[in-house]
Order: structure tokens, then C-alpha cells, then sequence
């Protein structure tokens, strides 16, 4: 047998004993990411149905002066309570999300025919009070536009004649799902990849040495780089088991969670794909993973160079999901930054063309083979074994 | 057999090791004995080829040791001072893996751990995990690990340290026994029991170099004195380090 695959197969069961390590891997590594992922999908669906189904209490400031548009309001699911004292105040304190106050004026200027004036209260910057807004300023355009149209059909005219122009809306989106809330998928699996890569090359290179095993070791008749390249292997293989637990972690999540009329599915049939796609990334995670570890004494310390590294190496990640580009052309062959962007795509139901396969697997490759050839030199060094 | 010939190690502007030539000859048990520091570490690691000379020969069996490591490494079976073992492996998977790494499989490593097993005492443990194992236990594990390959050369580093009066007399027998069988067995070490009961020939290193090289009689009288620790104080020239 090569001697990478006798290490390899050593690694693996010293690792699988481990129960504390393997905890760490599969917990925070396969089970966190859907666990965390469906806890929020499902709160946000549960938010959105709920603000969007609920009967709004909204108070008025100055109800006496519109009667009919409250009537229609309450026909809408808004229910009319009593004024409150300070308006401002409760908003920002947010004992009511919105308050609806009506001038004095309003009867005359309805009278008049002029444009009766209204000021809806509300903080924008939450997402919650938003849904209520729109709600309310739904209705009372509902309401504005059909007295409108009314006065038109008084005066004889056709009530079509404002509406010069009728916008379509058209989602095209696969399945209808929703990006927005796809957006942090990618993230959550590639941190589990990460986490899997750093726990695992923390144990492998920085734990032989702070047993004190490594020079016993290396005193055998095989190259210093079948080690290193049997721990990496050994690294890979966890890390990508590690993620296609955490795959199959979103399908079961997505099927028991119901998640309403988001639409989010997740294809079984996208698990092989991901896999396929990730496994050049876990190759570059591992390899830096254990270029970097190879510098650490003790496991602790390992954990926590690379602790930071897994925050350096998310930052192209967090950053898609606030800019949510597309990435093409040599961009592809930016490891993390296209595989974010692609994984989102996998899971939209999109399928890959032949440069979103080669590229980034390229580019990741490239980039781990470069990581692995500097490890294996470290391994090589007498600092390093001593 | 291992020739060493002027060895070199310098670490910055300290000499570890200034020119340093000895043989270990098959059949023989050779002695290197040195006070703390004096670079026997040093001048072992670059016999096992994991230490570059500054200049200098190794000669393993006749293959160089540097240009060849691999070919090198595999006539040597080396116990470092450095002694960590698997702890979730058993000492059995741990004897295993390395014969593994030194191309031996199936029922060849099967039978050949189970002749070390017994040749050093160690039935009683070789299917527990190495977790917790005491000293002796460790020692045993680690030398049937570096021999398990059979190599016709032995390399010991202080192998000594932390056993107590039954292991050291099992490892004292069993070393007897490699060197009638006729391997070239090579102790580091800084304890005068050790050299008195084993060896047939001594080599006294001291800051880098060699002080003086013989059998342990030769030695006392080199020194003119009747036992091998005053002869050893005398031949370093101080007592610095011995009581470490």
C-alpha cells in the first residue's frame, strides 16, 4: 500500500475514536448550518404571514374626520382603535407600529375636491412595521383611487383614461424562490467546510506534534510529503462529509419546515452537484488549513490561527450576500467569491455552464496545489519536526 | 553498521555538534554518552536523517544518509527521546501503523508484533488504548515500533528516562539480544549504569566533540580511575551537567 493511503487510513481511525473532535465536526460543522438556517427561514416566513394575515390595530388621530375611508379600512383588515397621546413617542417605542393621523382639513379638502391630506407614523427601519405600512398605505390608495374613479364617472369620463400605462409584473425566477432568503446558504456551507478543515487540520499536523509523535515518525523510510499529502486526503474526505451531512441536513430541513409560500425547495438532485462542485474548495481549505496549522505548537494554538482564517476566508462570502453580483468572466476563478455565487445558483434551480465548472474548480485547485506543495516543504523542515 | 565521519551542526553562532566521526559496528553495542547539551541529540538526529549536516558523512549500511534517506531510514529503527504514541490507538495499531509505513502488511506484521509483544513484555496491554499507559508501557511501545521492520541497525536516545528497575532490566535484555543476533545497536545516553551493564564500547561527546572513544575498561584507565562515572567526569574535564 502507498504510504499516504496507510496514513490516510490511520488518520481516519484515530479521528473517528476521537468522540470530542468528531462532536465538534458534525455538530458545529454538519448540524449548526441547517439547524440555524431553518430556524430563521422559518421565523421570517412565520414574520411575513403573520404581519401579512393579522388584523392591524392601528390607531387614528382625528377618526371623526373620515369616516368612510376608516369603514373601508376595517373592511381591509384594519382595525381602528382610540387615539394614543403621544404618536411619536409610541411608534419609536414601538407600542404601535404605525399611526395614522388625519388633518382637520380633510373633510373640506375631500369636499373641495383637492387632495385630502393624511400622515401615516411609522419606523422604516423595521422590517416587521414595513409589512404593516404597506398594508395601510395599500388600502388607502385602494380607497383614494375608487372615490377617484367615482368622480370621473360623475363627470362622464371614463375612469381608464388615467391609467395611461399598465406595468406587468413578471417573476422569473425557478420555482419562485426567494433569493433574499437564499442568500446565507452558501455562507452556512462553506463555513461548514471550514469549520470541518480547521478542527481537523488542527488535530492532524499541530496535535502529532504536541504529542510528540511527529519525529518518531518522520524517522520512517517514507517521503516527508506522503504524510503530509495522507493527512490532507484525510482532511478532504471529512471536510466533504461534512458537507454532504450538512446537504442533506437543508433537504430533510426543507421538507420538514414548512416554510409556506417562500417557495424554497431544495433539490435532492442538487446534493451530488454541490458535492461535486465544493470538493475542489475542500481541497483548498484543507491545504491551507494545513499550511497554517503547520506553524502552530499545540492544538490551541492551531485553533486559533486558524480560527481567523475561517473569518478571513468568509469575508468574500458576507460580502455577496449584501451585494448579490453576478461574478463571471476571470472573477470565476476567484475561489470562495465564485462558489458563493454559484452555490446560490445551484440552489435556485440554475444549472452550470462549462466555464462556471472549469473556472472556479481551477482556480481553487490552483490555489490549494499551491498551499499543499508549501506544506509538504514545511514538512521538510527541521523547525517543523523538532 | 553506521559510520559517521567529521560531523558538523552549528544552530546560529552555537557549535552543537564541531566535527564529529564515530563507527557503530554490527554486532557491538556502542555507548554515545555525553552531559545535557553536549549535542548527542544533534548528532543522532543527523545519523536518522532528519537533520542536515553543515558538513560531513553518514554512512548507513554503506548507503549515504542524506542522499538517500529513504534507503537510510529503512536499515534504522530509531527510538527518539521523543516518545509520543497514538493515544486512541492500542499499542498494537501503534506497532502496526509503523510497520505499515516501513512496507510490511498482513499476517508477516501480524506474527512480527506478536514476537516483539513477547520479547518485551508486553501482552498484557497490546490491545488497549495507549491513553494512559505508564512510562515502561510507552517505552516498550515506542522500541517495538522502531523495530518492528527487523532493521539491522538500532538507534536508542536516552531510552532510560523514566523507567523504573523492571523495565530498564527488560530493555537491557532485550538490546543484549539484538546485538547477538547481530545488529549494530547505538544508546545515547547520560546514565553510567546503563553504559556499564551494556556496552562494549564507548563515545564520550562533550561540547560537540569527542573526548575519548573505547570500551568501558579502556576508558577507566585512560582516566586511571576504577569505575566509569569518575573516569567520565575526568575525560569531559567538569561535572557540569551530569547531575541533570
Amino acid at each position: 500500500m502507498k504510504a499516504w493511503l496507510v496514513v490516510l487510513r490511520k488518520e481516519l481511525k484515530d479521528l473517528f475514536r476521537d468522540r470530542r473532535t468528531m462532536v465538534n465536526i458534525l455538530v458545529l460543522g454538519a448540524l449548526l448550518g441547517p439547524l440555524l438556517a431553518m430556524g430563521v427561514l422559518l421565523l421570517a416566513v412565520k414574520m411575513v404571514t403573520d404581519e401579512a394575515q393579522k388584523t392591524i390595530e392601528l390607531p387614528v388621530q382625528g377618526a371623526a374626520y373620515a369616516p368612510q375611508l376608516l369603514d373601508y379600512l376595517r373592511s381591509s383588515k384594519i382595525r381602528v382603535v382610540a387615539a394614543v397621546e403621544n404618536p411619536e413617542a409610541a411608534v419609536r417605542a414601538q407600542e404601535v407600529d404605525a399611526v395614522l393621523v388625519i388633518d382637520e382639513g380633510f373633510p373640506q379638502q375631500l369636499r373641495e375636491g383637492r387632495p385630502a391630506q393624511l400622515t401615516l407614523m411609522s419606523d422604516h427601519s423595521r422590517t416587521k412595521t414595513n409589512i404593516v405600512k404597506r398594508r395601510i398605505e395599500a388600502a388607502i390608495n385602494r380607497y383614494s383611487a375608487a372615490v377617484g374613479n367615482l368622480r370621473l364617472s360623475l363627470r362622464g369620463v371614463d375612469p381608464s383614461i388615467t391609467q395611461v400605462m399598465v406595468l406587468h409584473d413578471r417573476d422569473l425566477s425557478r420555482k419562485g424562490s426567494d433569493a433574499q432568503m437564499l442568500a446565507f446558504l452558501p455562507y452556512l456551507l462553506i463555513i461548514g467546510i471550514m469549520q470541518a478543515a480547521m478542527v481537523v487540520a488542527a488535530d492532524l499536523t499541530a496535535g502529532e506534534r504536541e504529542r510528540q509523535s511527529l519525529e518518531p515518525l518522520m524517522a520512517n523510510p517514507v517521503a516527508p510529503e506522503q504524510f503530509m499529502a495522507g493527512k490532507l486526503a484525510t482532511n478532504v474526505l471529512i471536510s466533504l462529509a461534512v458537507l454532504a451531512l450538512s446537504l442533506a441536513g437543508f433537504a430533510v430541513g426543507t421538507r420538514v419546515v414548512d416554510l409556506g409560500a417562500t417557495g424554497i425547495s431544495f433539490s435532492l438532485a442538487s446534493i451530488p452537484v454541490l458535492l461535486l462542485f465544493l470538493s475542489p474548495l475542500a481541497f483548498l481549505f484543507a491545504a491551507l488549513m494545513s499550511f497554517v496549522g503547520a506553524f502552530a505548537r499545540t492544538v490551541k494554538e492551531a485553533q486559533t490561527y486558524l480560527g481567523l482564517l475561517v473569518l478571513a476566508a468568509l469575508t468574500p462570502s458576507m460580502i455577496q450576500m449584501v451585494l448579490q453580483s453576478k461574478v463571471q468572466g476571470l472573477e470565476l476563478l476567484l475561489p470562495v467569491w465564485s462558489h458563493n455565487y454559484l452555490i446560490n445558483e445551484v440552489l435556485r434551480g440554475e444549472h452550470l455552464g462549462p466555464g462556471q465548472w472549469l473556472l472556479p474548480s481551477a482556480g481553487a485547485l490552483l490555489a490549494g496545489g499551491l498551499f499543499a506543495l508549501l506544506a509538504g516543504r514545511l514538512y521538510r523542515k527541521p523547525n517543523f519536526i523538532f | 553498521m553506521i559510520i559517521a565521519q567529521e560531523l558538523k551542526k552549528h544552530f546560529g553562532t552555537v557549535k552543537a555538534v564541531d566535527g564529529v566521526s564515530f563507527e557503530i559496528a554490527d554486532g557491538r553495542i556502542t555507548g554515545l554518552l555525553g552531559p545535557n547539551g553536549s549535542g548527542k541529540t544533534t548528532t543522532l538526529r543527523m545519523l536518522y536523517a532528519l537533520l542536515q549536516p553543515d558538513s560531513g558523512k553518514i554512512l548507513v549500511d554503506g548507503v549515504d544518509a542524506w542522499q538517500r534517506p529513504l534507503q537510510a531510514k529503512a536499515a534504522m529503527g530509531v527510538v527518539p527521546d521523543a516518545r509520543g504514541l497514538y493515544p486512541r490507538l492500542t499499542a498494537r495499531e501503534n506497532i502496526a501503523y509503523f510497520g505499515e509505513l516501513q512496507g510490511m502488511a498482513g499476517a508477516a506484521l501480524s506474527r512480527r508484533i506478536d514476537e516483539l509483544a513477547e520479547e518485551l513484555e508486553m501482552q498484557d496491554f497490546l490491545h488497549r488504548p495507549c491513553q494512559g499507559f505508564s512510562q515502561g508501557q510507552r517505552a516498550k511501545v515506542a522500541i517495538a515500533r522502531a523495530f518492528v521492520g527487523n532493521p539491522q541497525n538500532l538507534l536508542l536516545d536516552e531510552p532510560g528516562n523514566g523507567l523504573d528497575v523492571m523495565s530498564i532490566r527488560a530493555l537491557r535484555r532485550y538490546l543484549l539480544r539484538q546485538k547477538e543476533q547481530g545488529k549494530a545497536v547505538l544508546l545515547s545516553t547520560h546514565i553510567m549504569q546503563e553504559v556499564a551493564a551494556l556496552c562494549d564500547e564507548v563515545v564520550v561527546i562533550a561540547n560537540g566533540v569527542i573526548k575519548a572513544v573505547g570500551a568501558p575498561e579502556a576508558l577507566m584507565a585512560m582516566a586511571g580511575k576504577d569505575n566509569i562515572e569518575d573516569a567520565f567526569v575526568d575525560l569531559i574535564g567538569t561535572e557540569e551537567g551530569i547531575m541533570a
